[in-house]
């Protein structure tokens, strides 16, 4: 999504597409209740993403994402798309796909138009539009930079003078300033030229190029008569040895948090060094994922196991050496959603509200750095005072309800805390440790460690002494407080386990946790903030 | 004193009393930036100049107006503003008449067929008009305002303008104006840079910071505290275990870093230690209420919602710069209709900034500048809209800008004029680019000759801001 940026229509999917050539979306829809609903709406936004989905998980080439003769529909989205041929295991199960055409209506009759994989996607086409001016060039340029590696902005750019432009009959075609951009994209429009200026979704095979443009093509070949525009530019954008190059560029990114690195503009050697590393892993991998047959898993694999994903430190290097290896090593803030799953695998629960929204997406996506497809684009890649305090107040929140349901299962239950229980207090009345429950509370805090961070640390080592020293303190403290009556017994009551996260059902009076008498789950709650906030969790 | 205390004093004191929508109040650890501060907006989409303050009678160029009307020397068009069409035409109440006493005859229909109720619903509230004309703009703040006629963008590519007309270069690789001013003024400030759209790109200079909701604000400013809008809300940890968690993962992070070679990692680390240095910083910022304007004007509260925000962070001495946005100019159909509805709003908008920061007291403190993508083709195509055309404008005001008068011109063809480089006179001489503004804006503004140096503009310089 953060390439095609499709999730813009998650709640307005139904009411983009035309009426006349999908005439039973409005009906159809309307008559769904509102869950139902909302699926729907998903599953016609998230179409060309469920398409790649299911090239990957079935190893299908992934040149299918501008070649497929289909695209993949749920038995809602099968409805829409006028589609009743398709058999589906479970016609209830709307999460069940399966491979499809899109047939649109034509005088009545379900009549099925070209497909080319992404290019031919409702979603994509309107989230990438044309206009009556545009002539699809918007388009090309999508292309370009999505499909092929190719910002064609930067190739051509250039200031442009208007005086010269005013003197020629066909600026695009004559004028040497606009020429540069306009005979490579102009061929590549043509590709789309069946599609309706203003109903982008709307497949228009009586539409012919303008005649005054530069032909439907791409490079130096053009379309023949007889050959289905969409259909041949995929086959090209397919074979185009940028292909392989852009889709383990994107993956690059995804997983590194940044794009590979560009050419050297300076003649700093470190520097060069350094891209043509990167370039020669890359170049390898793209070669592999060609050799595989395009299966994308081989890239993912191949990209996990380079040094610039797996590095994690060094020994101490040369000033030049650490400029060669500047960019070794990922470092990267993790997105919301990225956070969010790693939160709920951490807890063993979707921290969700009761309507099934993640909470942390639904109140910090944008501001922790996050992207609504629409307006806001571009991921936050770096941290700023704000990130810095939504993930306290999210270590802190999830913290707060996370323990008390963790002491209120069977230890055998726990994710978090199989090593310890609401008696195990380091110290007895004279303050004096209790051995073996100091040895429990370490374990937990080692096991803490390797199952919220992914580190092995010793169990007697100075990362245990640390959140020990924490959890003791904060004990004390507690303790204190309790016998002095300044602390209450009860956690707070937002931190009570009044209901299970999972099912949002109310536990019965009997069952809640509220009490904390020696300040176990308090102190717990401390030690699971400071990991929650951890740079290792975070990044 | 603790937090909880210091606000009781402080409401009992009357102080919360004298600030609207003030909820919870804290002490900067850090050190306030106290101005100048700077606010860009961008009018996203390519305006057309020939709607504001570069108008034409030709009507090859515009059908919309006839006339063109000056207030302090600066030309204006003079746009029409259909209320109907912006939703702000009071509909009448419904009839309603109320029924006597139940003692009396009981459900008599009243004159007229109104039914009759036992108590009539009060009126709605009425509806505010929050939009001004040009002339009524160019009355209450044109001697403020700086306007750039005749500014060739020298693209009509969306993305290359939008980059153009906020850092001065239309090729990748320069950072946002307001990223740059971040790194010179706010290095140790939480959110130096906030953006709510527009080109902002800050190349590692500055944080770059998002800002969604005020309630959102407040729980982030307060993060242990369960209820931030609520001054009796516990928190999460006692105030001494919050800060011995801090300190555990501030020791965590020190450590991390202190063993640490790879150099990309390293400069991960220290950014989390750099933002987490000044996140309790944010305690300082009051949260204003946000204004709510009446009528088809989403897009334009948005923007002024923005500033409010801005001006806040500059108030609790929290930013230096931000980014502000409206878009919807992109008019390549039905032109007259589209960009004088997005104009109206954005000059509006604009009036409701300049008021905004007056009532502030931070008139001599802000500084603004207008722009777009690029300008409007100097002719209708087959479907009454304009297409792009690289000749613009720009508009510029603040303590730094001597406003009430009108720099460079277009054309009767809406081309760019050149100007004098020592008296600006309109003639010959240099055009106005992206690159000539951006250069005289960062001489104004101060940004060091190292920094400039790090990320150039080529160009000439003109003595644009007085």
């Amino acid at each position: 999504n953060d390439v095609f940026l499709t999730d813009r229509y998650l709640n307005q999917s139904n009411n983009i597409l035309s009426a006349e050539d999908f005439p039973l979306v409005a009906d159809y829809y309307e008559g769904l209740p509102e869950d139902q609903q909302q699926q729907l709406r998903r599953a016609l936004a998230r179409e060309p993403l469920d398409l790649i989905a299911y090239i990957v998980k079935y190893d299908i080439p992934f040149t299918h994402i501008v070649t497929a003769d289909y695209t993949v529909m749920t038995p809602q989205t099968a409805t829409v798309f006028n589609n009743n041929a398709i058999t589906f295991q479970s016609p209830t199960d709307y999460g069940e796909f399966q491979t499809g055409q899109i047939l649109v209506n034509r005088d009545g009759v379900a009549t099925p138009f070209p497909h080319a994989g992404i290019l031919t996607s409702p979603m994509w086409l309107n989230r990438f539009p044309t206009s009556p001016t545009n002539r699809n060039r918007h388009r090309a340029y999508v292309v370009l930079r999505d499909f092929l590696a190719t910002d064609i902005l930067a190739v051509a750019s250039r200031p442009i003078d208007p005086t010269k432009a005013v003197n020629l009959p066909n600026p695009t075609r004559e004028d040497p300033d606009c020429k540069t951009c306009h005979v490579v994209i102009d061929p590549i429009a043509g590709g789309f030229q069946h599609w309706d200026d203003n109903n982008q979704e709307q497949f228009r095979p009586d539409r012919e190029w303008h005649a005054e443009m530069f032909a439907p093509g791409f490079g130096k070949e053009l379309i023949q008569t007889g050959e289905v525009p969409e259909v041949w530019l995929g086959q090209r954008i397919a074979n185009d040895k940028r292909f392989p190059v852009a889709m383990v560029n994107h993956l690059f990114k995804a997983l590194m948090g940044r794009a590979p690195l560009a050419f050297p503009k300076d003649s700093d050697p470190n520097k060069y060094v350094a891209w043509s590393s990167e370039d020669a892993v890359l170049g390898d991998i793209s070669k592999a994922f060609v050799d595989s047959n395009f299966n994308l898993k081989v890239a993912i694999r191949e990209l996990i196991l380079s040094p610039y994903f797996r590095a994690a430190n060094a020994a101490e290097l040369t000033e030049d050496r650490a400029a060669q290896l500047d960019q070794v090593g990922t470092g990267h803030l993790l997105t919301p959603e990225a956070l969010n799953r790693k939160i709920s695998a951490v807890l063993g629960y979707p921290w969700n509200r009761d309507d099934g929204r993640s909470i942390f997406l639904s109140d910090y996506n944008l501001l922790y750095g996050g992207i609504d497809s629409d307006a806001v684009i571009k991921r936050l890649t770096q941290p700023n005072g704000i990130i810095a305090s939504i993930a306290w107040r999210v270590a802190n929140r999830v913290s707060c309800l996370g323990v008390s349901w963790e002491f209120n299962q069977a230890a055998e239950a726990r994710a978090l805390f199989p090593l310890v229980t609401m008696e195990t207090v380091p110290e007895d009345e004279l303050a004096q440790p209790i051995t073996a429950n100091v040895d429990a509370i370490r374990q937990n805090i080692q096991y803490l460690y390797s199952r919220i961070l992914g580190e092995t640390v010793a169990v007697d080592g100075p990362e245990v002494d640390l959140v020990y020293t924490l959890f003791l303190d904060t004990w004390r403290e507690g303790r204190a407080g309790l016998a002095d009556d300044t602390i209450d017994t009860n956690v707070h009551y937002t931190c009570q386990n009044r209901y299970n996260p999972v099912t949002f059902v109310e536990h019965p009076e009997g069952s809640r946790l509220a009490a904390d008498p020696d300040y176990v789950i308090r102190s717990w709650m401390a030690v699971l903030t400071f990991f929650f906030a951890d740079y290792q969790f975070l990044y | 004193m603790n937090r909880r205390q210091l606000l009781k004093l402080v409401a009992a004191s009357g102080l919360g009393v004298a600030a609207p929508g003030l909820m919870r109040m804290g002490f900067a650890q850090g050190i306030r930036y106290e101005g100048p501060y700077w606010i860009f907006i961008h009018a996203g989409g390519g305006w057309d100049p020939r709607f504001h303050f570069d108008p034409t009678t030709n009507i090859e160029q515009n059908t919309l107006y006839t006339e063109i009307g000056t207030v302090g020397g600066i030309n204006f068009a003079p746009l029409p503003i259909d209320l109907d069409a912006f939703g702000l035409v009071q509909a009448p109440p419904e009839p309603c008449v109320e029924a006597p006493p139940p003692a009396a005859d009981a459900g008599a229909a009243g004159a007229g067929g109104a039914p009759a109720m036992e108590e009539c619903p009060p009126p709605p509230p009425a509806i505010v008009n929050p939009l001004i004309t040009n002339e009524e703009f160019l009355t209450r703040h044109g001697s403020k305002m700086l306007v750039i006629n005749g500014v060739d963008m020298g693209t009509n590519s969306h993305d290359e303008g939008s980059r153009a007309i906020l850092s001065g270069a239309t090729p990748e690789g320069s950072p946002a104006i307001g990223a740059l001013l971040a790194a010179q003024y706010g290095a140790t400030q939480p959110i130096p840079f906030i953006s709510f759209g527009g080109y902002d790109n800050t190349f590692g200079l500055s944080p770059l910071t998002r800002v969604g909701s005020s309630g959102a604000l407040r729980d982030i400013a307060f993060p242990n505290v369960v209820s931030p809008d609520n001054m009796d809300s516990d928190d999460f940890h006692t105030p001494n275990t919050y800060a011995r968690i801090r300190a555990a993962q501030g020791a965590r992070l020190d450590s991390l870093i202190a063993t640490q070679h790879l150099p990309n990692l390293l400069r991960a680390k220290e950014a989390l230690l750099k933002a987490r240095a000044s996140d309790s910083d944010l305690q300082a910022l009051q949260i204003p209420d946000l204004i709510e304007f009446d009528g088809n004007t989403g897009d334009m509260e948005r923007m002024v919602q923005g500033a409010q925000l801005a001006v806040a962070g500059f108030q609790a001495g929290l930013t230096v710069s931000a980014n502000l946005s409206i878009g919807g100019f992109d008019t390549h159909g039905n032109h007259d209709a589209d960009q004088s509805r997005q104009m109206i709003k954005l000059i509006s908008g604009i009036g409701h900034i300049l008021d905004l920061i007056e009532t502030q007291g931070m008139s001599g403190k802000v500084n603004i500048l207008v722009g777009s993508d690029f300008g409007r083709t100097p002719h209708y195509n087959e479907n009454n809209g304009k297409d792009h055309w690289p000749i613009s404008s720009v508009l510029a005001f603040g303590p730094n800008v001597q406003g009430g008068r009108v720099i460079g011109a277009s054309t009767a063809d809406q081309l760019a004029q050149s100007v004098d480089p020592t008296t600006l006179a309109v003639g010959s001489g240099i055009k106005i680019t992206p690159a000539v503004i951006h250069r005289a804006l960062r001489n104004m503004a101060g940004i060091d000759t190292a920094l400039q140096e790090r990320f150039p503009i080529v160009g000439e310089d003109l003595p644009l801001f007085g």
